[in-house]
């Protein structure tokens, strides 16, 4: 009895739960801000970019180091979120943007636009060939595993559609025109929130936003799909447009997001499951929890690296991944102890 | 009057008729038990009659009004389905589990409020669950999980409870808890199907019995008349053992001290 009730102990209020992440991201927002190669006075440079006449220092606080904060924070909450709605939605902790293909098709799709140089001419081109790409592998993945898929089908359909859409990369990039247009590609696909203006935080918002807003008020379906989906059903909960919505949803969302950044991984794995004890394991409850965690996780790599001295800057996709691939290993560890 | 009502059901898949023209119906105040061999079409209709599948011909009418045009969330709140091995995929407490219940009375924005929680309350109350409260579900004992699912149900505050085989894999005495639990139901005015495969159980606890094989109705009525040495030869190709049968021998020679007005055997 005792492991058993120590196993919900560290469940938190929701209300307070929330705060505090939503402290801990502001608080790493500032922090990001004051973070950068060279020390900046920030609250002159605050003063100055309030000022008609831009100055170096109000340039470097607007043009550099905001949308870097403003980018990792969007993006890390894009990760979380979806990572929550995708485990939620196929009742299956190792599910994440990652794994069922989301972010390699996202990355496939804005890999597209870069090559044929669509990017250019129009400014959601980037965005909507990551959302497009995204969809594309989502729905791949989700029909060759069927509905109530077991890990291991969801999991070779995932490695199956991941290693196709980083083929199909590869081909583009052996048909690259020149050596420049490779390095720019394979550098942007390591994952980064750095080197982007705040064009490119508003050409990413709109997706982010849209996601986000087809996500909210589904959390009751959610809890209900812990029963399964007859239960659920039963219990008034339309599957259906359910699925697509949330599909949809993490297209939108994973796509625009991972057109702007390159592909970042295991923020979207790693953070619904550290946070789910927290929320008493309520699908619902998790999705702004793992929203506000994973903000705060991907602004703290993204501080982590600029405090790493190193002579190149270290992304912070290669970061996430060092960290998550072997808490990924972790888990499979886990999930077959409680299968034997 | 007919509280559910099913008119030629009937259900296709790949071109096998698990479903072929069936009638059912249930009154307001009774448990109705379900039963034939495996592959029948029990499951199926009672899927059907949820809601929950798309059948290929048939009507079914709650309330004399078309199943189909209520809304879901409405439907919700009349019909409580319990699906067969019912689970958790996380390992939430039971108390969250039965006020899952009460999802079709809350909005997407509505948390459970006090009359939710007294409701839930009430349903674990009667469902022995209290106790479980802040247990994990999934760490419960087979007994205890339906109990819980049952106190889920009932949080729905059905009119009609849907039940597909609860009492499998359950022992005796938990049978028995579990068809009281649902005979407590039709008794304060509710009513519910149930798919059994025990039928000495059956007769004794449901006021009419349907049996069905190979997706058709061979008999409904009194368990007495359904429960004839002919039937059970052609369904289940059954012959008895001594000369002397009648549908009297399906009698339980036991039942639970709570019902008996004791203290519960737990």
């Amino acid at each position: 009895m005792s492991t058993l009730t120590a196993k919900t102990a560290s469940e938190m209020n929701q209300g307070m739960l929330l705060a505090l992440l939503g402290l801990l991201v502001v608080s790493l927002v500032v922090i990001s801000l004051f973070i950068g190669s060279n020390p900046i006075p920030v609250f002159q440079a605050l003063q100055e970019s309030l000022d008609d006449t831009p100055t170096v220092l109000s340039m470097i606080l607007t043009e550099v180091r905001l949308p870097r904060a403003l980018i990792a924070a969007f993006a890390g909450a894009t990760l979380g979120l979806c990572g929550a709605v995708m485990q939620g939605l196929l009742r299956n902790p190792l599910a994440s943007p990652g794994l069922v293909g989301s972010s390699s098709g996202a990355a496939f799709g804005a890999v597209a636009v870069l090559y044929f140089g669509l990017g250019t001419t129009f400014w959601a081109a980037l965005p909507l060939g990551g959302m497009l790409g995204a969809l594309g592998a989502t729905l791949l993945v989700y029909l060759l595993a069927g509905r109530d898929a077991s890990i291991v089908t969801l999991i070779l359909a995932g490695v199956a559609i991941n290693s196709l859409a980083l083929a199909l990369i590869s081909l583009l990039l052996n048909l690259a025109p020149s050596p420049y247009a490779v390095r720019e590609i394979v550098l942007w696909m390591l994952g980064s929130v750095a080197s982007h203006s705040m064009n490119e935080f508003w050409i990413m918002l709109p997706g982010v936003l849209l996601g986000s807003l087809l996500v909210t008020g589904n959390g009751r379906a959610l809890n209900a799909l812990t029963l399964g989906e007859d239960t659920a059903r039963s219990m008034g909960i339309n599957i259906v447009r359910l699925r697509w919505q949330l599909f949809l949803a993490v297209a939108l969302a994973v796509g625009s997001a991972v057109s702007i950044t390159g592909a970042i991984g295991f923020v979207g794995l790693v953070i619904p499951h550290l946070l789910r004890p927290l929320v008493g394991y309520m699908p619902g409850r998790l999705l702004p929890v793992s929203a506000l965690g994973g903000a705060a996780m991907l602004l703290m790599a993204d501080i982590a690296i600029r405090l790493f001295p190193a002579g190149t800057e270290i992304k912070v996709g290669v970061l996430t991944a060092l960290v998550g691939a072997p808490f990924f290993l972790y888990l499979i560890l886990k999930t077959r102890r409680a299968q034997l | 009057m007919n509280r559910l009502m099913g008119t030629g059901l009937s259900m296709e898949i790949a071109q096998h008729k698990i479903l072929q023209e069936t009638d059912i119906q249930l009154a307001p105040g009774e448990l109705l038990g379900l039963i034939g061999p495996n592959g029948a079409g029990k499951s199926t209709l009672l899927r059907g009659l949820a809601g929950l599948l798309d059948l290929s011909a048939g009507d079914v009418t709650l309330d004399e009004r078309d199943l189909q045009s209520y809304h879901p969330d409405v439907r919700a709140r009349k019909i409580a389905y319990l699906a067969q091995n019912g689970e958790a995929h996380w390992p939430i407490k039971v108390q969250r589990l039965v006020e899952l219940g009460r999802t079709p009375h809350l909005s997407a924005w509505q948390r459970p409020g006090g009359t939710d929680e007294e409701i839930v309350h009430n349903a674990m109350r009667a469902t022995d669950t209290w106790t479980l409260r802040d247990r994990i579900f999934s760490t419960l004992s087979g007994g205890e999980r339906m109990r819980a699912l049952i106190a889920r149900a009932l949080a729905v505050e059905p009119e009609i409870i849907l039940a597909d085989e609860p009492v499998a894999a359950l022992d005796l005495a938990h049978q028995l808890d579990v068809m009281e639990l649902l005979l407590d139901h039709c008794r304060a005015g509710g009513s519910a199907i149930v798919v059994l495969h025990d039928l000495p159980l059956a007769a004794h606890y449901c006021n009419r019995l349907q049996l069905l094989d190979k997706g058709r109705t061979i008999a409904v009525g009194v368990p007495s008349e359904v429960l004839t040495q002919e039937n059970l030869h052609q369904v289940y190709n059954l012959v008895p053992r001594s000369e002397s049968f009648s549908s009297d021998i399906f009698t339980l020679p036991w039942t639970t001290s709570r019902s008996q007005g004791g203290t519960g055997h737990e």
